[in-house]
């Protein structure tokens, strides 16, 4: 009964932010409120959730990954062509690009051990290299997908592919023996180390998961519009941060919740945001800040500092002096 | 006997092995900007080496290394800051929509509203014990889109008072260039402020258990940072002749790339030294400027320099420095 | 250590020289660092102006240089508008014996600048720029004047009445071709209310890019007058991949549910094909209609769709205008003693019948927007009949009945 209790008590703390968020898109749009407007948004969090689900793996280990967003324009470009030259049908071309995420993810993983400098470093200099390959390649134009893939955008297929890769997600962090190597490396790497871990090798695995889930969110990304084109000058940042913000927001939940839904939780808050910023009138360029400061808030009230511990300590003592006045 | 006398002669040849690598990691950025120079000037038939197009190359490093200037103080520390391409935008726009009415405030907003961006970034770090490069990309999406609200709400566009115009010569940007690189070398080398920024990225429990304060030399390397970025703002602002939205746009990323390709490491200690982040200005405009001499388009431009970052990080990288690699 | 060092370098050597004798453009025959040994002037030679003489009836009135072209622009690997361009002009680069270096993805006037003073010190003949920022047009005139370099403006006009005076009596800029981005903005605005729409979602790109900018202000001007409904005004931080486009028309849809039209200012990189596609994945046909600039993928479904209202593109053939202006000032047989300004036209795709030619002949894999004839027909080294008033005729005709018409379509 405790325990069930408990569970319950996280889950609702869990839910605050984006029950929050959702009271104020109620507050600024009634209109946008009711079960339809619900599943809309939930549907829009998938793919958001599908690369902070594979950012999230890196975050855990400690690994910054700056060429997401590189890697699934490659995936989406490189994977996407190979299989219109193929001429092959929906679930090989599927298989195709989130193939080649995952191989992107493997070469950075070697290459993270291979030359042994900071991921930071490693990950940017791969950004600089898949975003020009992408420019590159097939003549520069992108990849046009008119076909099949569009009805991954369709309900319920989107809904269907997100369900599959948060049970693929979970089983990663949660069921094999590669999540528990990564959360110990995350935590102690010295402990890690001394009870046997490969730390290497769970940094090469980690990787890799970081590129098939890249792959997976090419093949979402191409089936909402058919056309990706290639970005260079590091534009593709932009999509690495967002899926940062996702993976950073389940970091700070994951007492309460564990990281995969926790991902979901930020994605579905980041799109409440998104909407209420719209619902408000507020101008969209200022959307980027007000997530930013969204950010800051969650991880001031999760990060532990002696300021904020004695924030919070202020706080109970005004509260308690509060209550002996009223009482 | 015998023993301590071998256990000394391992001492010595490992002593001597440890100062050789040490003179390679010290002359490996030199020696990677002579061989480049080198090998772009045999391939361009001496193009590339010509007095005027040497001058292009120095102009166009100056804004980023008065930037890479400050940046070394706080990189030292281990403090990566990626919120300089908004700071410079918000520091531009604020400028120069105050100098408007006196252009003789611009230089100064620049420097104050840069520093205050620097000092949030600070406080976001050491009060809040969040890691800089999470409170800088907060800062940088803060302070763009602050910038692009208020582009949104103006009517005409920021550009620079006819007064200051005269300021946009060769002379002036490596004027304050070489004034920024000696300052900044000075403080670097000869005060505490440098020394103590290379502890601090070194170990940072020794320097909290010595008992100097740390957090003080860590807001005085944000403002310094702060400093050097308005003094770039400000430069950024006469060279573009206005400002837009998309002012300093890669410009954190392209100053990393900067930092490293001189050999800096990233997580601070005692190998960050200004002359490599001036060198790897010099090596990063200068490949950009002889890539195009040679006919490499755009699109290759990207490539090749990815590849090279990576060999020279591959190659140059100080990884005895750290205990283990993240 | 010592090794592994030298090896990588003379790798990256090796990798340098190969990209070097490789460089695309195009023309193979000679890189930039080949032009100071250039003494002569290159001719055409009699066998070429002999092989003219086969295929038209064009005479060769000249000795053809030669040359080499920087060409500055937002992108050229966008898919859209940038990457026609390049297209375009290498093709007529292979015609016109030039060779292009393309320098791309340069968004802010600092980048601009730096790529100018690169391709100056390149030694290009002449550089063909779509600017960035207009207040700095200026600066990039007298760079080019102390160079003694050509400068023609594509995409643009010079709009600051101080920088234009400046601009314009400066001896290397021979001119600008831009279209009316205003009347176009506010004809998207029309073909939206003809289609219906009374409460318009508009996307718009971030300020700072005089191009948009324009458009935008064309189509705010248009909406006050007509005194339409906007519900929402989304502006697309820069950088946005397509799928940022579905997530801010799914957000404005869900948030706004009267809304049924979308004007985009901008539509390259797969936006308006984002927006289309979620407006079918919603199953909102006939009730949600878009307007863009720029080109959609598959334009004939979006009308047979009935999503797609009407669509402003076709406008690459500005950036071959504004270069051929460039071509013949180079070549000594300039079309003016004056700058030029022209104004170049949009073509504008409105129905399944349009849309189906536009995806055919605007594509460039089959068919090229102006013959090797009509090119050199706007050159006066082939062309010595052409004049001033000809060449404007040429890009006054430009259109989307003037392309059907010259392909005997």
């Amino acid at each position: 009964m405790n325990k069930s209790l408990e569970i319950i008590k996280r889950g609702v703390i869990a839910l605050i932010i984006p029950t929050v968020l959702y009271l104020l898109l109620y507050i600024a749009a009634p209109s946008a409120i009711g079960w339809g407007s619900l599943g809309e948004l939930l549907r829009q969090s998938i793919a958001a959730a599908i690369l902070s689900w594979g950012m999230v793996f890196g975050l855990k280990i400690g690994i910054w990954n700056f060429s997401v967003g590189a890697n699934v324009m490659f995936a989406a470009i490189i994977g996407g062509n190979i299989s219109l030259r193929l001429g092959v049908g929906l679930l090989p071309t599927i298989i195709i690009i989130a193939m080649t995420g995952t191989v992107v993810g493997l070469i950075s993983g070697s290459l993270f051990i291979i030359l042994r400098i900071p991921s930071v470093i490693l990950t940017i200099g791969m950004m600089i290299i898949l975003e020009s390959a992408t420019a590159v390649a097939f003549g520069g134009g992108g990849v046009t997908m008119l076909n099949d893939i569009l009805t991954l955008s369709l309900f319920p297929n989107d809904v269907i592919v997100g369900i599959i890769l948060y049970i693929i997600a979970f089983a990663l962090m949660y069921r094999i023996s590669l999540g528990y190597n990564i959360r110990a490396v995350g935590s102690n790497i010295a402990a890690a180390k001394l009870n046997g871990i490969g730390i290497d090798k769970t940094r090469i695995l980690c990787l890799t998961v970081t590129g098939f889930f890249c792959g997976c969110y090419a093949f979402m990304a191409i089936a909402k519009g058919g056309v990706i084109t290639p970005r260079v000058n590091m534009d593709s940042l932009t999509l690495t941060f967002d899926a940062l913000i996702g993976g950073f927001i389940a970091i700070a939940l994951e007492r309460q919740i564990n990281l995969i839904m926790g991902v979901f939780i930020g994605s579905f808050s980041i799109q409440l945001i998104k909407s209420c910023i719209i619902a408000f009138n507020m101008p969209s360029v200022f959307q980027q800040a007000i997530i930013a400061i969204f950010l800051l808030i969650i991880m001031a009230l999760t990060t532990k500092s002696p300021f904020m511990d004695t924030l919070r300590q202020r706080m109970k003592q005004l509260i308690s002096r509060k209550q002996i006045r009223s009482n | 006997m015998n023993e301590n006398k071998n256990t000394m002669e391992v001492k010595s040849i490992k002593m001597k092995e440890f100062r050789h690598n040490e003179m390679i990691q010290k002359l490996l950025p030199f020696l990677g900007l002579i061989i480049v120079v080198t090998i772009f000037s045999v391939i361009t038939k001496g193009q590339a080496i010509a007095l005027s197009n040497i001058t292009i190359v120095l102009v166009q490093s100056c804004i980023y290394m008065v930037a890479a200037m400050g940046v070394t103080f706080t990189i030292s520390q281990g403090n990566m800051d990626m919120s300089l391409g908004g700071i410079i935008v918000a520091s531009c726009m604020a400028a120069g929509i105050l100098g408007e009415s006196s252009p003789w405030v611009i230089l100064p907003i620049c420097i104050i509203v840069s520093i205050i961006c620097e000092l949030i970034v600070a406080v976001i770090h050491i009060y809040l014990n969040i890691p800089t490069i999470i409170g800088s990309f907060i800062v940088m999406y803060l302070a763009r889109g602050i910038a692009s609200t208020i582009m949104l709400n103006r009517s005409a566009n920021i550009v620079l008072p006819n007064a200051l115009k005269t300021l946009d010569h060769n002379y002036f940007y490596c004027f304050i260039a070489m004034m920024a690189i000696i300052v900044s070398y000075i403080l670097s080398e000869y005060t505490q402020l440098g020394k103590i920024n290379r502890a601090i990225g070194a170990n940072q429990s020794a320097v909290e258990t010595s008992g100097v304060p740390m957090n003080k030399y860590k807001i005085l390397a944000f403002i310094y940072s702060g400093i050097t970025l308005g003094i770039a703002s400000f430069m950024m602002f006469i060279r573009s002749v206005g400002v837009t939205a998309k002012t300093g746009m890669g410009f954190e990323t392209n100053t990393i790339l900067i930092l490293v390709i001189g050999g800096i490491s990233l997580t601070g200690g005692s190998n960050v030294r200004v002359i490599k982040a001036v060198i790897g200005c010099l090596l990063f405009a200068f490949l950009d400027n002889a890539l195009i001499l040679v006919g490499v388009n755009s699109t290759e431009v990207g490539l090749i320099k990815g590849i090279i970052f990576l060999a020279a990080v591959a190659v140059g990288f100080d990884r005895k420095s750290m205990t283990h690699i993240v | 250590m010592k090794k592994k060092f030298l090896a990588t370098l003379t790798a990256t050597a090796m990798l340098v020289s190969m990209l070097a004798g490789c460089s695309s453009g195009a023309s193979e025959t000679e890189t930039p660092t080949q032009i100071t040994e250039k003494t002569e002037q290159q001719t055409v030679g009699e066998n070429a102006g002999a092989a003219v003489e086969e295929n038209t009836d064009i005479e060769v009135s000249g000795e053809a240089k030669k040359l080499d072209v920087g060409v500055v622009i937002w992108s050229v690997d966008d898919g859209g508008l940038g990457f026609s361009v390049k297209k375009q002009l290498e093709h007529v680069g292979e015609i016109l014996n030039v060779n292009f270096i393309f320098k791309g993805g340069s968004v802010d006037a600092e980048s601009q600048i730096k790529d100018v003073e690169n391709l100056i010190a390149a030694g290009v003949d002449g550089i063909l720029l779509c600017p960035m920022v207009d207040t700095t047009i200026d600066k990039f005139t007298s760079m080019c004047d102390a160079a003694g370099v050509k400068l023609s403006l594509m995409f643009r006009s010079v709009m600051d009445e101080d920088v234009r005076n400046i601009v314009l009596a400066s001896e290397s800029f021979v001119g600008d071709v831009c279209e009316a981005e205003e009347d176009a903005g506010a004809d998207l605005v029309d073909a939206l209310v003809e289609a219906g729409a009374q409460n318009l979602a508009l996307m718009y790109c971030e300020p700072g890019n005089s191009v948009t900018d324009r458009r935008q202000a064309g189509i705010n001007a248009r909406i006050e007058e007509l005194g339409i409904n906007v519900v929402s005004t989304y502006t697309m931080p820069a950088g946005t991949l397509s799928a940022g486009f579905t997530e801010g028309a799914n957000s404005i849809l869900t948030t706004y549910p009267e809304c049924d039209g979308f004007l985009l200012s901008f539509g390259s990189d797969g936006g308006i094909d984002a927006v289309i596609q979620l407006v079918l994945s919603k199953n909102l046909l006939g009730k949600v209609h878009v307007a863009s600039f720029d080109t959609v993928q598959d334009t004939k479904t979006a009308f047979e769709n009935e999503i797609l209202v009407a669509e402003t593109c076709g406008s690459q053939a500005d950036a071959l205008f504004a270069f051929m202006m460039l071509y013949n000032e180079l070549q000594g047989t300039p079309l003016s003693d004056k700058p030029i300004e022209l104004l170049s036209n949009y073509v504008y795709v409105k129905n399944t019948e349009q849309a189906a030619k536009y995806d055919e002949y605007w594509s460039y894999e089959n068919y090229q927007l102006y013959s090797e004839e009509e090119i050199k027909n706007m050159a006066k080294v082939y062309n010595s009949d052409l004049t001033l008033e000809k060449f404007k005729e040429i890009v006054a005709a430009y259109g989307y009945e003037d392309v059907l018409n010259r392909l005997g379509l």
